[in-house]
């Protein structure tokens, strides 16, 4: 009986900490005998997919926010890693279609990522400019630059490229094995390693932080960087996925999906909080409300009024529950 | 976070929900995905294949993306796991509509692109497009010859949509196609890249008219462009009838209500006219008949036409755009 009552008491925790999970299984059933239909392979797997790329945007915006950051501008890096992969496969170059070029796009997609969150972390850390500012600067210029750089023509990709979307791999579409490895990943960066307790002591407090020993501005250019790459990860399935580099990959309201998955899923917007299943359980949430809105055929605007509503009532219970925490 | 207040939460979402749905029924069903409804075109559109479906007793189901392709496809695949029997789908551009054909191709279910044509690729679709090229080099024609009347030289300028869409290309090179003939009289000062934004069009033309404030000819393309367009010139004191000192010649494209307002106030001399109640239908009947396995053609082409001050009268009642500003009177 012991181990039986410990898993309850482990479920239980879990539910009280994540309650996220009622509000999915909620809105589940409340869907499900009107539109059966979402319970389809084809529509499941659709909604897992969507998880996926949404997770990938969110698990890099979440390691900014531990550090009491924020990136946004992960479409514009997107955009702008999706047309340089995009016109180095369009090339004229005898490896163009080879597995080799597209593992070399691939690469020079990540880092485009991996640059730019460097110029963020750097600028954040050593110059002390505000996050916002200059990750919303950079929504602008990097974007720019994409489009700069095609005139606006979209650029299509090589069939083998597309497989990095559409391939499977023991009947599973890749991109779920490689999000699945990348929370993994996150989670034991968060949980078991000296830079995951760095990140979260940056985002209790610089002061407290730069007392205990850590090096801050390594340590927020390594939440920038990683920021940076998961972007870049994401702008390697859309293109794969829309069989075409395009300056315009993402609307800005992506931001708002993976910061609000993030919060709802338990992360802090004032830093120092944030777990990867509580992510997961956010992205989840939203987008199964995307999903099931569309399915049920409701509007647009009904769609983002919704999803807006939520994030707004869990960034709002966030700023409660400091204020509760901090009167405690 | 998220505590003791998720079971009213779900309560009322679930209400919200509940309501806004409809019980599946035996009648034939259209998904209609359209990549936004931004300008009155977009809406127009949607409308008039809305009425085209009842009409015929179709259900319609529609996806709106606001610009988001990715969002687009995953509303696509969303159409198909709803079962529709035939999807009728405005694309962002003419790549990212090719995952949406392939989708639909393998789930055996007909798919119709309406007015942004697909680039090339092998799956089975059926496209219904105005004929974008012909439409604006016979509007800016028009316009040239009104300028050869005049006996002046021009400085003309050109606002280019989104080279993503296929259809700002079209405008674009029917544009240059037209004015070559006239290059002796008309000269190309400015370039104008908008992206169909209207922020980036104001700031774009207002800066092309500081630096060549000698523009006297303008085409946009699209009519959604007027508005900035019409504020930028008006702040360089440019914004005058036709027949008054200083009048520009101002060409567009679209035929929506405001071009038809212009038209009938004389600031616009020239409007390139889609006709969107003859695609709507269009694409509706081949959506039908290809669900009931008939063979249609893969490009239905809209000629369209132009209106202009000397057929105003006569072509009015075929713009989609005068029967709506009509109606609002």
């Amino acid at each position: 009986m012991g181990p039986v009552r410990g898993n309850i008491g482990h479920i239980q925790l879990f539910l009280r900490d994540y309650p996220v999970v009622w509000l999915s299984l909620g809105l589940g059933l409340l869907v499900v005998p009107v539109r059966p239909e979402i319970l389809s392979p084809l529509n499941l797997e659709t909604l897992a997919l969507a998880i996926a790329l949404l997770l990938v945007l969110s698990l890099g915006q979440s390691f900014v926010l531990i550090t009491a950051g924020i990136d946004l501008s992960l479409p514009a890096i997107m955009s702008l890693a999706s047309v340089v992969g995009a016109s180095y496969l369009a090339g004229n170059s005898d490896l163009t279609g080879t597995p080799l070029s597209i593992l070399t796009a691939i690469v020079a997609m990540l880092l485009v990522g991996l640059a730019i969150g460097f110029l963020h972390g750097f600028s954040v850390a050593y110059l002390r400019m505000p996050a916002f500012l200059v990750t919303l600067a950079s929504l602008m210029w990097v974007g720019g630059i994409a489009v700069w750089y095609t005139e606006s023509v979209r650029i299509p990709v090589p069939e083998g490229f597309i497989q990095v979307w559409y391939g499977r791999l023991l009947g599973i579409p890749v991109p779920l094995w490689t999000v699945a490895i990348l929370a993994v990943l996150a989670h034991f960066i968060l949980s078991n390693t000296v830079m995951g307790r760095r990140l979260y002591a940056v985002g209790h407090g610089l002061q407290t932080a730069l007392v205990s020993g850590v090096p801050i501005g390594r340590t927020i250019v390594f939440a920038y960087m990683t920021s940076g790459l998961c972007a870049s990860i994401a702008a390697v399935f859309y293109t794969a996925r829309l069989h075409t580099g395009s300056p315009e990959l993402v609307e800005n309201e992506v931001l708002l999906d993976c910061i609000g998955a993030a919060v709802i899923g338990g992360t802090s917007l004032f830093g120092g909080k944030g777990k990867v299943i509580g992510i997961l359980m956010g992205v989840v949430f939203i987008a199964l409300v995307g999903n099931c809105l569309n399915m049920l055929g409701l509007r647009y605007w009904h769609v983002i009024m919704i999803k807006g509503g939520v994030i707004l009532l869990a960034a709002v219970l966030d700023a409660f529950q400091r204020r509760w925490s901090g009167a405690e | 976070m998220l505590r003791n207040w998720h079971l009213p939460f779900v309560v009322v979402l679930g209400f919200g929900l509940l309501s806004g749905c409809s019980e599946p029924s035996e009648q034939l069903r259209i998904g209609v995905a359209f990549e936004t409804l931004q300008t009155e075109y977009w809406v127009a559109s949607v409308e008039a294949i809305e009425a085209e479906l009842r009409r015929r007793n179709i259900e319609m189901i529609e996806a709106v993306a606001d610009n988001d392709a990715n969002r687009q496809l995953d509303q696509i695949h969303i159409l198909i796991a709803r079962g529709v029997d035939g999807i009728i789908v405005s694309p962002k551009d003419s790549m990212t509509v090719i995952p949406m054909i392939k989708a639909a191709n393998r789930a055996n279910i007909p798919i119709v692109i309406y007015n942004r044509p697909p680039a090339d690729n092998d799956g089975q679709s059926v496209t219904v497009v105005a004929d974008n090229y012909e439409i604006a080099k016979a509007t800016v024609e028009y316009m040239a010859e009104r300028a050869v009347e005049t006996g002046r030289k021009y400085k003309a300028m050109i606002l280019i949509g989104d080279l993503g869409d296929i259809n700002a290309i079209a405008r674009r090179d029917g544009f240059d196609d037209a004015i070559r003939p006239f290059s002796d009289i008309i000269e190309v000062v400015a370039r104008v890249p908008t992206e169909w934004s209207q922020d980036k069009a104001l700031s774009g033309v207002t800066s092309a008219l500081q630096v060549n404030p000698d523009i006297n000819f303008v085409f946009a393309s699209t009519d959604f462009l007027f508005p900035p367009l019409i504020s930028a010139l008006r702040t360089a004191g440019k914004y005058k009838k036709i027949g008054e000192e200083g009048h520009v010649l101002l060409g567009g494209f679209d035929g929506d209500p405001l071009a038809y307002s212009m038209l009938v106030e004389r600031y616009l001399d020239a409007d390139g006219v889609q006709d969107v109640y003859f695609d709507c239908a269009a694409s509706v009947d081949a959506v039908v008949r290809m669900h009931q396995n008939q063979i249609v053609e893969s490009i239905i082409r809209d000629p369209g036409f132009v209106i202009h001050q000397g057929n105003l009268e006569e072509k009015a009642g075929q713009m989609w755009g005068a029967q709506i500003a009509r109606s609002n009177d």
